[in-house]
């Protein structure tokens, strides 16, 4: 009988808690999004299948000396894996549209308003009984708005490890959502008309001058913002090591097998923080909903940027444009050209939306590096 | 509890001012370089023998260096790209 009773200890059954099974429910649900309608799957597999495993009673996969405990310890308390995909996807970026017409820029830095406007708001649900953000929990949930998960991953593993899970959970959702959330928001604060505007072809741009590029971002985040120089540095590192043309193979290496291997090890790392306590709280639906809000200012502001742009413009700009500002590359620029083309099937806005898309992508590492610099 | 979350909202009132300011600050600061980097790229055209030969094939814009006109390219990518999201 005593061995049974040791047999029966030894099995999952008898130490299963209502959380865990729900938090195991999450993960299928997470693996479901990914598979079956390919949200992000990248990165939800392994995330669902890391918060599976962190679930499992006896195993130990999150306590120290489980395999996600080291995982966790080694690539996201230290900011090392979303800093090396941040060099991927530096590798990946083309910042040519960006180069040929510059004041996309202020498109990319107009949509961060989605990130300081939900920081405002994190902070005002603290007047709701349950909740209490301090700033640096607000700020880590803002930049969600920033619509770029290492740089949301980066900042939270900072400012609020404990709430890391939620918000990469919710950063990565809505970057699968963006088809969903942007082009309601896009045609409420557009005319036909102005969806209509056909804009100028970009010029063609040097060698010289996109390998000069990232050297220029990297100066001038030295000069004047050096707490951004992880992630910017880390992306210009990329980034000249495609655009010199001297380093394929780094340069390939970058922006496939590394940022592959990552992202598996960083999914599994976000995923070990889906445990019940931490992630089944009235905190995790205020993470939620602030991330939507925070996706549909920033898209807002990107687009009233973009109309206020082209009353000083001489060239036309076609205000979809803007909402490509809140990074999300390159899902954002397509969601514009998509839009675009339903009013008039032959703008293509693709190539424009291309250059605030990137622009985000910088604006969103600055805005992380006032967060950081401010309340860190 | 009040008027901890009233300093509070203050403080973040702040951030979003001041975040806002520096992030157009910076990038703005940043079009100036991109514009500088472009016209010094202009003034100091490249003077190896195959970028001079892109430059005068730049200076036609009509034509791409492969030879095919630049309209026809943009219609046949755009093309392409649309058939490959509806695939």
């Amino acid at each position: 009988m005593d061995k049974l009773t040791l047999l029966w200890q030894s099995t999952s059954l008898a130490h299963f808690e209502l959380g865990q099974i729900v938090m195991m429910a999450v993960g299928c649900l997470l693996l479901f999004l990914a598979i079956v309608k390919k949200f992000e799957p990248l990165l939800l597999v392994p995330i669902g299948f890391g918060a599976i495993l962190t679930n499992i009673p006896l195993a130990g996969f999150s306590e120290p000396g489980g395999l996600l405990y080291y995982i966790y310890y080694v690539g996201i308390e230290t900011g090392v894996f979303p800093l090396l995909i941040f060099m991927g996807v530096g590798a990946m970026t083309d910042f040519s549209a960006l180069i040929a017409n510059p004041r996309m820029l202020l498109l990319g830095a107009a949509a961060q308003f989605g990130i300081f406007g939900t920081l405002f708001g994190a902070i005002a649900l603290n007047l709701v009984p349950g909740f209490e953000f301090t700033l640096k929990d607000a700020s880590a949930i803002a930049i969600i708005g920033g619509a770029d998960g290492p740089t949301a991953i980066f900042l939270a593993s900072k400012l609020a490890p404990e709430l890391l899970g939620a918000i990469a959970v919710a950063a990565y959702s809505y970057m699968a959502l963006v088809p969903i959330i942007q082009p309601p928001i896009m045609r409420l604060l557009t005319t036909p008309e102005e969806r209509n505007i056909k804009m100028a072809q970009l010029r063609i741009v040097s060698k010289r001058e996109k390998i000069i590029f990232p050297l220029a971002v990297l100066l001038m985040t030295i000069l004047f913002l050096p707490s951004a120089t992880p992630l910017v540095g880390m992306f210009c590192l990329g980034n000249l090591m495609k655009e010199s043309g001297v380093v394929d193979r780094l340069s390939n290496t970058a922006q496939n097998e590394l940022i592959n291997i990552v992202t598996i090890f960083l999914g599994l790392a976000v995923g070990s923080k889906l445990s019940a306590d931490k992630f089944l709280t009235l905190e995790t639906l205020g993470i939620l909903g602030l991330g939507a809000i925070a996706f549909s200012i920033g898209t807002a502001a990107g687009i009233l940027m973009a109309k206020a742009l082209g009353k000083f413009s001489s060239e036309k700009i076609n205000p979809l444009i803007g909402a490509a500002g809140v990074s999300a590359v390159p899902m954002a620029a397509r969601v514009v050209n998509k839009v675009g083309l339903e009013t008039n099937p032959h703008n293509f806005l693709l190539m424009h939306a291309m250059g605030p898309n990137v622009a985000g992508v910088l604006g969103s590492a600055v805005a992380a590096g006032i967060l950081l610099a401010l309340v860190g | 509890m009040q008027p901890d979350v009233t300093s509070l909202l203050l403080e973040a009132g702040m951030l979003l001012l001041v975040g806002m300011s520096v992030v157009f600050l910076f990038l703005t600061l940043l079009i100036g370089a991109v514009n500088v980097i472009a016209w010094a790229s202009a003034k100091f055209p490249e003077d190896t023998p195959s970028a001079s030969k892109n430059m005068h094939n730049r200076a036609a814009p009509a034509t791409s260096q492969s030879g095919v006109p630049a309209p026809v390219v943009a219609a046949i990518s755009a093309a392409v790209e649309q058939y490959r999201r509806q695939h």
